[in-house]
């Protein structure tokens, strides 16, 4: 049973919806900016692909940042797809979200800790990484299966797969799908500090991040929602929506070995498995939105992975990080970098990566490098790789603005 | 708002103007709310209160022998509840079931929390499980709050 995507919403650094994406990935600028939200003068690293103050301030109040992200970008979904007509007990709710109420939980235990406070008694169903599922269900009233799907950077990439697998099975007629985070917190961005990956570059922040570029520094992290309502191909048509896409297929590894050190094999896995379920060839793609992050880690070994995967075609083939533009969104990374390659695809061109000054001999593809670039391509797939070593590739099929 | 009776009590037992909150009609029902509600309340008082240590300590003793009436708690109670929840008046009457007034189980932990860390006093679970009208809760808060 073929899976389309009927409707997408998206609040990420570039702002609101699916227009502000499309223009900043058409203009290849960067979303990347100084932090704002919170105070981040004692930290290293002070700079992040935040989401826009007036793109969400005061809406859904009452809760945790990452749940009022994924409502916005839910809302932008559900009015896209119009009525569905559905039975509420057929519509289901996966998002994936890699580290969930940040917000919450940090204000908590900074008040427990450093305050002497109290935690409120919302503290823990803000704070629960399926709270921004069960606020979609609430507010679409999705009795059908709802569950939140947690792989790291890879959440949102497994939750969009299994959201698939929900409509090929019979299980759902429509699933709300995606991702969320909103790590930008004092603590998350220490923790990533320690790790030792940010690029840290506060006085240029849209120049920090750049995937598969000599001189790349490392991630950048970023926070953001995109969500997907798929449907099956046939009830789509039937109910006359407009079909903007569809998920083609999907595949998830785990490398089993390392926690932090990507594997090409494992990498490699998923892609050829993504191919092997949506049916496609590696000469059928016309793109692939990597992963991409910009660490001395990922970005040869990704390569490596597609090399493998792909074969020959690989060098024929465009990728692309669209990290370089919106950073790193940890679990949301997947379904905004879909939402990103659906929206420019649409539109005839490729997103770029952007900061691409450098050629590094270890990463030799075709990396669509500083400009968009027009294409006529269709077919794409998206990689997301989480630590653990867990790996989601996701396919699908972009239908043309008419 | 007769609010300095209890405002005294409070301010006595921590040092802070612990009903700062309640001036500030903006405050999110939510976490951020609450958070950013508990930290201002806090920030206020300590610049809203210049008094040392030992001021404070003497006018600890001089607060805590105030009597506090059951209208002023009802009051009070009647601002707490509105913070946390968006109800009106009407329905905040002594023989009102909180559940009638669209306060449910989750709603009454958020306003016992509330008024747990306005009032300075602690709930104990079964007397806070027993409450189920608003005048309970009123007799919860007078029973508990050190009274003349």
């Amino acid at each position: 049973m073929r899976v389309a995507i009927t409707g997408l919403g998206i609040v990420s650094p570039f702002g609101r919806g699916k227009t502000a994406a499309l223009e900043s990935l058409r203009n290849a600028r960067s979303g990347v900016k100084n932090i704002t939200s919170i105070d981040a003068s004692s930290l290293n690293c002070r700079i992040a692909g935040e989401v826009p103050a007036d793109a969400h301030e005061g809406e859904h109040k009452g809760h945790d940042r990452f749940t009022r992200f994924a409502l916005i970008a839910a809302e932008e979904a559900m009015q896209q797809s119009g009525d569905l007509g559905y039975d509420p007990e057929r519509v289901g709710v996966i998002l994936g979200t890699g580290l969930g109420g940040c917000e919450t939980l940090d204000a908590s235990y900074r008040r427990m800790y450093a305050e002497g406070g109290r935690i409120p008694p919302m503290g823990i169903p803000l704070s629960m990484y399926n709270a921004a599922g069960a606020a979609v269900s609430a507010k679409w009233n999705a009795k059908g299966a709802g569950y939140s799907v947690v792989s790291a950077c890879a959440s949102s990439a497994h939750a969009i797969g299994l959201a698939m697998q929900a409509i090929r099975a019979g299980q759902a007629d429509a699933v709300i799908t995606g991702g969320t985070d909103a790590p930008l917190t004092p603590g998350v961005i220490r923790g990533w500090e320690a790790l030792r990956v940010l690029a840290i570059d506060n006085e240029h922040p849209g120049e920090a991040c750049r995937p598969f570029s000599a001189d790349r520094r490392g991630l950048v992290l970023a926070e953001g929602a995109a969500v997907f309502v798929l449907e099956s191909f046939e009830r789509a048509q039937a109910r006359g929506a407009e079909i903007l896409g569809e998920i083609a297929g999907s595949a998830a590894t785990s490398d089993a070995g390392h926690i932090t050190d990507p594997d090409a094999g494992g990498a490699a896995r998923a892609i050829r498995l993504a191919m092997s379920d949506a049916r496609l060839n590696a000469e059928d793609l016309g793109y692939i939105n990597a992963h991409g992050t910009a660490t001395r880690a990922n970005d040869p070994t990704e390569t490596a992975a597609i090399k493998q995967a792909l074969g020959e075609a690989a060098r024929a083939t465009p990728v692309s990080s669209t990290k370089s533009l919106h950073g790193h969104a940890m679990g949301a990374s997947g379904a905004i970098e879909i939402a990103c390659s659906l929206l420019a695809l649409r539109d005839g061109f490729l997103p770029p990566t952007i900061n691409l000054t450098k050629p590094d001999p270890a990463c030799d593809l075709d990396y669509v490098p500083n400009e968009p670039r027009q294409t006529a391509a269709r077919i794409f797939l998206s990689s997301s790789f989480g630590f653990g070593g867990m790996n989601a590739v996701v396919a699908c099929a972009v239908f043309r603005v008419p | 708002m007769h609010d300095f009776v209890v405002a005294e009590i409070s301010r006595a037992r921590n040092g802070a103007g612990a009903f700062a909150r309640l001036d500030r009609q903006d405050a999110a029902l939510g976490a951020r709310g609450v958070f950013e509600a508990a930290e201002g309340e806090e920030e206020t008082g300590a610049e809203q209160d210049p008094r040392g240590i030992e001021e404070r300590e003497a006018a600890k003793h001089a607060a805590i022998i105030r009597i506090v009436t059951r209208g002023e708690i009802e009051e009070k109670l009647v601002a707490i509840v509105q913070q946390e929840k968006n109800i009106s008046q009407d329905l905040l009457r002594p023989e009102t079931p909180l559940a009638e007034a669209g306060i449910d189980s989750l709603d009454s932990l958020t306003i016992l929390f509330a008024i747990e860390e306005q009032f300075h006093i602690s709930i104990p679970d079964d007397r806070a499980r027993a409450i189920t009208t608003f005048g309970d809760l009123i007799d919860v808060v007078q029973d508990l709050l050190p009274a003349a």
